[in-house]
């Protein structure tokens, strides 16, 4: 068994480039689990790009677990896993507007997996973000709301990237969602080529449309406060329910 | 008159209320438990960013304020909390209209280009908010007309800023921490020269609004920073190296001695005569 900062540690290593974008949030509120080390990694549909390209960063949106199979893949591949899940984990499973269990449970498994590889430091990383981060009804009573988003300053520059010798992004997801838009039209404006690839089919270039707000200054204030924020950082925090008190007022409790 | 002190205790406890919040808000995250301990420095800085603040608005207090706030220890209980709101304001301001947030970009995403940005906004807000404190006045409404006229004049100039040369996206997507430094020390000095365009004795809102335009050397501070940014933008686009730190440094630390020296060249704040005499029969009853 690992404990939080070890296992931080490991999808988080101090000598590397990209890691100072890994989101602390998850391993923070992960469940202690006592994990027997016998992983087995998944295989991934999209074996195309799987081929290691030294010029290439990787953002992988896939639902729940399944962004964090793919990423301990492509780790195998040479790359440099990046975990961006900014959602905390909640007490109950079935309280959670968005179930990161499956992820926290991968993070803790796949610390092993990639304990054992020796990734390079200078590899290209393979940001992993949840496709499901924004799903469910929005603020709903007694529930826990941690539902989050991606924002251009939870990414590296386009001029970091470039500098860095990357001139393609491959997003591997089924579309494009509205906040990662924000991020891949900074780096198409700047000469960064954007290819999707969803399952089967081969990585092709995309140009990237705009999305509503992009470059405002007020996108992430409007953005963040339709989302509960965790008052250690990241998002997740009970929905109040509103209840019904002696003086037939409805007032809002916690629980 | 006692509506007025109704008013000003009322003005008081809304103040503790909103100050209260503004701190279990900044000091929580500071405190929480995190998995990795880099930013300790960042927590150290921002967990003595009030308390410095408070300091320089309370020897503000103590030394320039009106003659019947230096003495009482509820009215410089009440400007320290009015101060501790204004500074939530402030802040909340620079989250939204900056787009510079200290908790996410500073705090959470360990943007040290966006600290430095963020600990001269705080000291330039502080600044502002005790050169409104200098001087005699009647209440606590000059001190927010004043601090107020202070605060937009400095978010419309960061705005202005923004809009010729990307500053802000430059801060907290590129993380450019020579941008930042030239940035967070301009927030200070563009502070210095408003708060000393904030102080001065009242006399009623038309005349603050003119004794405001003293303050107009801030334009020319704007117009450098602006020129600077546009220089390190276009070096930048030539693919040199744009991390000249000790340069923003060096620029930075000119942009306060400017605003300091502009400050010592100005003329004293005006006086208004009424006050004089106040005074006077203040004293005669303490004698």
């Amino acid at each position: 068994m690992k404990d939080r900062m070890n296992m931080y540690k490991i999808w988080a290593p101090d000598n590397v480039l990209w890691t100072q974008w890994t989101k602390p949030v998850l391993f923070a509120s992960l469940p202690c689990n006592n994990n027997d080390g016998n992983c087995e990694l998944k295989t991934s549909n999209a074996d195309h790009i799987h081929m290691f390209d030294y010029n290439a960063a990787v953002i992988v949106d896939l639902p729940g677990k399944e962004s964090v199979d793919e990423g301990l893949v492509l780790a195998q591949c040479g790359y440099r896993p990046v975990p961006l899940y900014n959602g905390v984990y909640g007490n109950s499973k079935f309280s959670m507007i968005v179930d990161v269990q499956g992820i926290a449970e991968a993070l803790q498994e796949g610390a092993d997996i990639l304990f054992a590889l020796n990734i390079r430091a200078d590899a290209p990383p393979v940001f992993l973000l949840d496709s499901n981060r924004m799903t469910g009804q929005g603020k709903e009573p007694g529930k826990y709301d941690n539902r989050w988003c991606v924002f251009p300053q939870d990414m590296p520059s386009a001029s970091l990237l470039l500098k860095n010798g990357i001139q393609k992004i491959i997003v591997r997801s089924a579309r494009i969602q509205e906040d990662l838009a924000h991020i891949l039209l900074r780096y198409q404006n700047q000469g960064i080529h954007i290819f999707l690839c969803n399952n089967d089919e081969i990585p092709k270039e995309l140009k990237v449309s705009k999305p509503s707000l992009y470059m405002s200054l007020f996108y992430r204030f409007k953005v963040t406060l339709g989302l509960s924020r965790n008052a250690t950082g990241g998002f997740g925090a009970v929905i109040p329910e509103p209840q019904i008190g002696w003086s037939n007022r409805r007032y809002y409790g916690y629980g | 008159m006692d509506v007025l002190y109704l008013l000003e205790f009322l003005i008081f406890f809304v103040s503790i209320f909103c100050s209260f919040g503004f701190l279990v808000k900044w000091y929580m995250p500071l405190f929480s438990k995190r998995p990795l301990n880099r930013n300790k420095s960042v927590r150290y800085v921002l967990g003595l960013l009030p308390i410095g603040s408070l300091g320089i608005i309370l020897f503000t207090l103590k030394m320039l304020a009106s003659f019947d706030v230096v003495n009482s220890f509820f009215y410089i209980s009440m400007y320290m909390v009015l101060g501790l709101a204004g500074l939530f304001l402030g802040v909340t301001l620079m989250s939204c209209i900056f787009d510079l947030s200290w908790l996410d970009d500073a705090l959470n995403l360990n943007n040290k280009a966006a600290l430095i940005a963020v600990v001269g906004g705080f000291l330039g807000l502080t600044l502002i908010y005790s050169g409104a404190n200098i001087g005699n006045g009647p209440g606590w409404w000059c001190v927010v007309f004043t601090g107020g006229l202070g605060l937009v004049a400095w978010l419309v100039l960061g705005l202005v800023i923004n809009s010729c040369t990307k500053t802000f996206e430059r801060i907290t997507v590129e993380r450019d921490i020579g941008c930042g430094i030239r940035f967070g020390f301009y927030l200070l000095a563009s502070g210095i020269i408003l708060a000393r365009a904030c102080a001065g004795d009242w006399t009623s809102f038309s005349v603050t609004l003119f004794e405001f335009m003293d303050g107009w050397p801030v334009l020319v501070l704007a117009g450098i920073l602006i020129l600077v940014e546009l220089y390190y933008i276009h070096r930048a686009k030539l693919n040199k190296t744009n991390n000249a730190i000790f340069g923003s440094i060096f620029l930075g630390v000119a942009f306060i001695v400017i605003a300091i020296a502009i400050v010592y060249l100005m003329p004293p704040t005006s006086e208004n005569p009424i006050y004089g005499a106040v005074l006077e029969v203040f004293w005669r009853l303490h004698i």
